[in-house]
């Protein structure tokens, strides 16, 4: 019998961000359940990895204070993804971590056969740099343009406002925690429901105002009661 | 340049594998494939793919496809009977002209009076709504675009003894290989803005905007194989020349193992590439050459010297461009005429067809499209439609054993999931492949 015709055959990459604000308002609380949350989906994460073994799930984080750094700069396979902690201080440079974002997206980066990228943001306040360069910077990057963005809020403070500008589609609100156990329920849809949808082969019609974005189901915005007083934001 | 006397064979191969994940989901495969050729082989040929989005928002754009490659072939059909004994460069125009914006005016009707007679169900809505949202489903629901649940994609190719014309919309490859000097080719230069599952398609109100078409008049010999594949298949390679690898390999499979061996492992090797791929449904179709027999693919090295001895006879220098490597991927250079600009309209085709019957709408009694008529031993210059990367060698040297003329059509395994309508394929001794199509009670 002949072999099968062509090269070797693949998986078709996904890269999932998170991109987490570490200014000095998300001491305490905040950063402390963001840390155990994103623990927790791990291996919610991985359960969707492998309901989708056709898409090789790769993941990386940038924290963003006084400037932006990469937290995890390498893509790692999500069934070897491991959390380390993060510490807050600083003010919210969320403008870089966007144009950081921009850069790792950038074509040349990219393989072609990729399936849409995950952006996950969450934020507690206003950026203190230009938040409109940055993403004008990730926009301009077609596969910027085309990623499934998500945005959660956290706490009373956060700019929503910014954070509908980050996602773009009218039919994603931002989501909003407003205690610990309500971010690690958010944390956990925004982990693995959009990573579902992104790694759905299906096709989008291209530059069609409704047709355009990588439906997602609607995100819960009710509020998950505090776990304690001392939970809440 | 063929002179129209030569006669030319071919035969198709096709299949169309449910993809992995569709298996998963319990989704129905959402390619189609449609071809058209003689028993005897004899031109033309038509073959047309398409690919269902499968989105949430083109929740019947398995219907979508079938209706694509339908109008598809169909539109080709009556376009070549009415082009009688025209020039190629008036074959060209007209096809770019006319061909595109027929298919899709006639899909849209089509699609449309399928939703006028199979409404959107609740079904259907609920299902919408929870993948895409409450506000898709109430535009859905209002009857708002209704043809955008039926989108695709769609990959055309229309052969004759002189030329080769392609038309695609949307995502997928269009490969043809030389099987003298073993070059695979991209008909259809890639478009590389159509990433991260983003594509063109019918459902476009500008698709005529989008359409690539290229005309390709053979200089001396038509390719040995002109393969449509769906983007599954692509999507499932490591790389692109990894992808590129399977026109080099078709073509040895054929010539040596013959259409037979090739069609009957078809749909065990999509299945394969779907599995350890894209997990998307794959649609490949495969037009081969049957006369004058496939030759022995060469490297450059054998080409150049066998250069002298054709030479000698008076024949055309082989063709094939210095320093090519062997099955590396170069695009057909496209016509100096190639337009993207706006089409004409065509005159309004009225009201979608209400009949009931399911027929699709009478194409036949659409304006004629008129094409000057050849006159003596017309040709165009060759600046403005030849394609120097396929020129073929001349038979000479090794003579391989020609390709196996039996059974040129290949039964597809689709695996459909029972729906509102169940879709077969026969292959029949008359008029090629055809499609048949029952509705559930």
């Amino acid at each position: 019998m002949p072999n099968r015709p062509g090269g070797e055959l693949a998986k078709r990459p996904l890269q999932f961000i998170w991109m987490v604000d570490c200014s000095g308002s998300m001491q305490g609380k905040k950063i402390e359940s963001l840390n155990f949350a994103i623990h927790e989906c791990i291996k919610p994460m991985q359960d969707v990895a492998n309901e989708n073994p056709n898409a090789q799930v790769v993941v990386r984080a940038i924290k963003f204070s006084d400037g932006a750094q990469w937290h995890i700069s390498q893509p790692t396979d999500i069934h070897d993804f491991k959390w380390s902690d993060l510490s807050a201080d600083g003010v919210t440079d969320m403008g870089h971590a966007l144009r950081e974002v921009a850069k790792a997206l950038e074509v040349k980066n990219m393989p072609d056969r990729g399936l849409p990228p995950v952006l996950v943001l969450l934020s507690d306040g206003q950026p203190t740099d230009d938040f409109n360069d940055g993403l004008k910077a990730l926009m301009d990057q077609p596969w910027g343009k085309k990623a499934v963005r998500i945005a959660i809020a956290i706490g009373d403070d956060a700019d929503e406002e910014v954070l509908r500008k980050f996602i773009g589609n009218v039919e994603v609100p931002p989501l909003t925690a407003k205690n610990g156990k309500d971010l690690v329920r958010k944390i956990k849809w925004a982990s693995t429901v959009p990573l579902k949808a992104a790694s759905n082969p299906a096709s989008r019609t291209k530059d069609q105002p409704d047709t355009g974005h990588v439906p997602i189901p609607a995100p819960p915005q009710d509020t998950a009661a505090p776990s304690s007083a001392d939970d809440v934001f | 340049m063929p002179d129209g006397r030569t006669a030319y064979r071919w035969g198709v191969l096709g299949h169309s594998q449910l993809g992995a994940s569709h298996v998963r989901q319990g989704l129905p495969n959402q390619d189609a494939i449609r071809f058209y050729v003689l028993p005897d082989g004899s031109p033309p040929v038509l073959l047309a793919v398409a690919d269902g989005h499968g989105s949430a928002k083109s929740f019947r754009s398995d219907v979508g496809a079938v209706m694509a490659v339908e109008t598809a072939v169909q539109v080709c059909r009556d376009f070549l009977e009415g082009i009688g004994d025209a020039a190629p460069s008036a074959v060209k125009s007209a096809a770019e002209q006319h061909i595109p914006p027929r298919i899709f005016q006639a899909w849209k009707r089509r699609v449309t009076d399928h939703w006028v007679r199979n409404p959107f169900s609740e079904d259907e809505l609920a299902r919408l709504a929870d993948a895409a949202g409450p506000a898709a489903r109430e535009r859905a629901a209002r009857g708002e675009q209704p043809h955008v649940a039926y989108g695709a994609t769609l990959l055309a190719a229309l052969l004759t003894n002189e030329f080769l014309i392609c038309f695609q919309l949307g995502d997928g490859e269009i490969l043809a290989v030389s099987d003298a000097t073993g070059e695979v080719a991209r008909a259809v230069p890639k478009d590389e803005s159509l990433i991260a599952n983003e594509t063109t398609s019918l459902c476009q109100d500008d698709a005529v905007r989008h359409v690539q078409c290229r005309f390709q008049l053979f200089q001396d010999r038509p390719p040995g194989l002109v393969l449509l594949s769906t983007d599954g298949y692509s999507n499932s390679f490591v790389s692109s020349d990894a992808f590129l690898k399977v026109g080099t390999d078709y073509l040895e499979m054929i010539q040596t193992d013959g259409a037979d061996t090739v069609g009957t492992n078809l749909p065990k090797w999509l299945e394969e590439a779907s599995r350890d791929g894209s997990g998307d449904d794959i649609t490949l179709g495969i037009i081969y050459r049957r006369e004058p027999p496939l030759l022995k693919p060469a490297v450059a090295s054998t080409c150049e010297s066998s250069t002298s001895a054709s030479a000698a006879s008076g024949d055309p220098p082989i063709g094939g461009r210095p320093g090519l490597d062997h099955g590396a991927a170069e695009p057909i250079e496209p016509c100096a005429t190639e337009t993207t600009s706006p089409r004409s309209p065509l005159p309004d085709q009225s009201s979608p067809n209400a009949s009931g019957t399911g027929d699709p709408p009478d194409l036949m009694k659409e304006a004629a499209i008129e094409v000057p008529t050849r006159t003596g031993a017309e040709l165009p210059p060759e600046s403005e439609c030849s394609a120097p990367a396929m020129q073929i060698a001349q038979e000479g040297g090794d003579k391989p054993g020609a390709a196996d003329p039996a059974t040129q059509h290949v039964e597809s395994q689709d695996n459909f999931e029972a729906s509102r309508t169940t879709l077969f394929r026969r292959l029949t001794d008359g008029i090629g492949w055809v499609f048949g199509r029952k509705e559930n009670g």
